[in-house]
């Protein structure tokens, strides 16, 4: 058994998936690669107020003044492509992309359809059309035992036609279903051949004699029981989403809106493909001609519309450009998502997903050199440090240097505060110090210890620390080639 | 008289009930839970540790008062239970370099500049309910941006902790935090001999003092009758 999908109007329907409001009203699609653009599509609502194919832009707003213009657009038909192919892979491994809009399935082996069940064909299909309805796409589906005989139900169906007794299905349809050429169809209906089954009464021999080798392709289209092999397709594992905006945007509500549509989409096509997302990517085409794209890192990956769309909003508060924009696109990278089996006894956090979303605000807000976790550099240079991502679930057990050999804990100043220092004596001791922190006579001071490192590196350093009291604080003081410094404060 | 007085006895049990964190001069119901801090002299003052739960106020005035051991002192105790621990820096000032690998490991480090962006990062992390510790190190933040935080934000911050039972430690240079649980001032007097110290002797200089705690036995405001 075969199941072919077929999307009507699959142009329109790939320009109005973020837009599925507009379906109730009247919409025109142009398409711009044509000179003159002239419509190519057209709502229901349009046409039912005279719009329609052929007429340009200005005539069909002259039929319908409140027509709403719409390009067309190949991202975003080939994302509806990525994105059917990727909902058709969730219900059979054998898909071959037939025709722009037309999809066709091998159900040979889907355990859900043995035994031919009409109810269980009818059930598998709605459920294929409310995966592509995720999308954003409408679907009329047909089951037959060709692909030929498929795509005819999917066509010339209400919306799932199941073909169960095959010959009387192709003779209830018209000649046109087998598109013959406009002479061929003139010189039917001539002869009185109104649907198949009429033409198929005729003797084919006859039929060729009279109307040529094109005849044979009629017949050939009307078979019930030639079948031939796919051309299978396998789903493309990107998953892209494109809107291009009729004006330029300059506020962020659009682009969440638009984002939003293409969040949840994405999640699902990543569901049905038991991926997850692990960093999205967004491009912004400014008005100017500029591209801004920026890789947003998930540090736990995930499908969750939610968590994806939080990270793109904490991003766009923050973001500020020159231009207004005027197409974007977003696309998710995906991966396996994480398995992991937590140990009994382990602290672990209570939300993860929680985590990542608050970890991400703060890191947007304040940087990630400003959140996170933080690892000592491989070198003796005080306060050399970097900042992680934090990994709470596979820190290390309690190891490591005595604790005793540590430095006593101060309050650190970042950064350093330059200071004014008058020293004396042959070790060249500070004795007065003016700077932010403190002025003042130095009480006492205990040092030097000098410390240098990294002098086979072009970042070799040497510093000369005391620590000084003054007034009641005791200092770090610092001296290093570019000057003295204050580096911090014990509390 | 005798109505009065149950209808006023009525209402401070309601109260205490709804506000467990203010001062009703009634008895505590139940054992207050504690969370141990690492810091001898401070976990004998108040008998186990940090309340759970509830915000504490560690008043840290003047220079060497030791609120950098206790933070250190902290740290260190979670990680050796296990656990992990939020610390938002008010003025970016931990010492990286006086703690373990393996303690760093359990920190999640919020480096701020400002007050306010330390007040809000510090809101995210009671929000985010995945912290069973949370340490505000407001210390060297200037006392004119410290006294501009509204009052507000520390009741909003108890309303989010009775949502989620997260113990707050909050370091500050003078007495600051509206409605904590408990205040204690610490002193240390460090000087530069203490430089030369082992990390583990520090503690045991530090002094510290009960200002204030809820729930404790004292004289009622009031008497029924």
């Amino acid at each position: 058994m075969f199941a072919v999908l077929y999307l009507p109007q699959f142009p329109l329907q790939a320009a109005l998936r973020h837009e599925p409001e507009l379906w109730t009203g009247p919409v025109a699609l142009v398409d711009p690669a044509r000179t003159p653009s002239l419509v190519c599509g057209l709502t229901d609502p349009a046409r039912q107020r005279g719009v329609s194919e052929g007429l340009t832009p200005t005539q069909a707003m002259a039929r319908c003044g409140d027509v709403a213009i719409r390009h067309r657009s190949s991202a975003q038909e080939a994302a509806a492509h990525q994105a059917i192919l990727q909902c058709a892979w969730g219900f059979s491994p054998h898909i071959e992309a037939t025709a722009p809009g037309v999809f066709t399935l091998d159900l040979r082996g889907l355990a859900c359809l043995s035994g031919n069940d009409p109810e269980g064909m009818v059930s598998w299909a709605a459920q294929v059309r409310a995966a592509l309805e995720c999308q954003h796409l409408r679907a009329r589906i047909g089951v037959g035992p060709t692909p030929n005989l498929s795509r005819h139900a999917a066509r010339w169906g209400a919306g799932i036609e199941i073909v169960s007794d095959a010959a009387a299905f192709i003779g209830s349809l018209p000649v046109a279903a087998l598109e013959p050429s406009s002479d061929v169809a003139a010189v039917l209906q001539n002869w009185g051949i109104r649907n198949v089954g009429e033409l198929l009464a005729l003797r084919p021999e006859e039929v060729v004699d009279r109307l040529g080798l094109e005849a044979l392709a009629l017949f050939a289209a009307a078979s019930i029981h030639v079948t031939r092999p796919l051309n299978l397709a396998r789903p493309p594992e990107c998953f892209d989403e494109a809107y291009e905006f009729e004006d330029a945007v300059e506020t962020m509500e659009p682009l969440l809106f638009i984002l939003r549509r293409f969040v949840d989409p994405l999640s699902h096509r990543l569901a049905l493909s038991g991926l997850a997302a692990e960093r999205l990517i967004l491009r912004l085409r400014l008005d100017s001609g500029e591209v801004l794209e920026r890789r947003l890192a998930i540090p736990r990956p995930t499908r969750v519309a939610d968590i994806l769309f939080r990270v793109l909003h904490t991003h766009l508060e923050t973001l500020r450009t020159d231009s207004p924009v005027k197409a974007l696109a977003l696309t998710a990278d995906p991966c396996r998502p994480e398995q992991k089996q937590l140990g009994l006894f382990e602290a672990a956090l209570r939300d993860p997903q929680q985590f990542q979303e608050t970890l991400a605000r703060l890191t947007a807000w304040l940087g990630p050199e400003r959140v996170g976790n933080p690892v000592r550099e491989n070198t003796h240079r005080p306060d050399a440090f970097r900042m992680l991502p934090p990994d709470f679930e596979n820190a290390p057990e309690s190891s490591g240097p005595n604790p005793d050999s540590l430095p006593v804990p101060i309050r650190r100043f970042r950064p350093s505060v330059p200071a004014e220092v008058r020293t004396c004596g042959e070790d060249n001791a500070p004795v007065y110090l003016k700077c932010t922190v403190a002025q003042g006579k130095l009480k006492r001071v205990v040092g030097p210890w000098l410390v240098s490192g990294d002098w086979w590196q072009p970042c070799a350093w040497e510093r000369e620390e005391w620590d000084a009291v003054a007034g009641e604080k005791v200092l770090r003081l610092v001296r290093k080639p570019d000057g003295w410094f204050v580096e911090g404060i014990l509390d | 008289m005798v109505t009065q007085a149950a209808n006023i006895v009525q209402l401070r049990h309601l109260l205490a009930g709804r506000f467990p964190h203010l001062r009703q001069g009634l008895p505590s119901a139940r054992p207050v839970e504690t969370v141990p801090t690492g810091v001898g002299a401070l976990d004998d003052l108040l008998a186990g540790g940090l309340p759970r739960g509830e915000c504490t106020e560690l008043i840290a005035a003047g220079a060497g008062s030791g609120s950098a051991q206790v933070i250190h002192g902290l740290l260190r105790r979670v990680a050796a239970d296990g656990q992990f621990l939020g610390l938002v820096d008010g003025a970016d000032s931990f010492d990286v370099n006086a703690v373990e690998p393996f303690v760093l490991a359990r920190l999640l480090w919020v480096r701020c500049s400002r007050v306010d962006q330390a007040m809000k990062a510090a809101d995210l992390l009671l929000r985010d309910r995945n912290f069973p510790i949370l340490v505000l190190d407001l210390k060297l933040n200037p006392a004119g941006q410290l006294r501009r935080i509204p009052s507000s934000t520390w009741y909003r911050f108890s309303r989010l902790q009775e949502q989620n039972p997260c113990t707050v430690l909050v370091v500050t240079p003078f007495p600051l935090v509206g409605g904590a649980a408990c205040r204690v001032r610490v002193a240390a007097g460090l000087g530069a001999e203490d430089t030369g110290l082992a990390p583990g002797q520090l503690p045991g200089r530090l002094r510290f003092h009960l200002v204030d705690q809820a729930g404790a036995e004292a004289e009622p405001a009031f008497r029924a009758g």
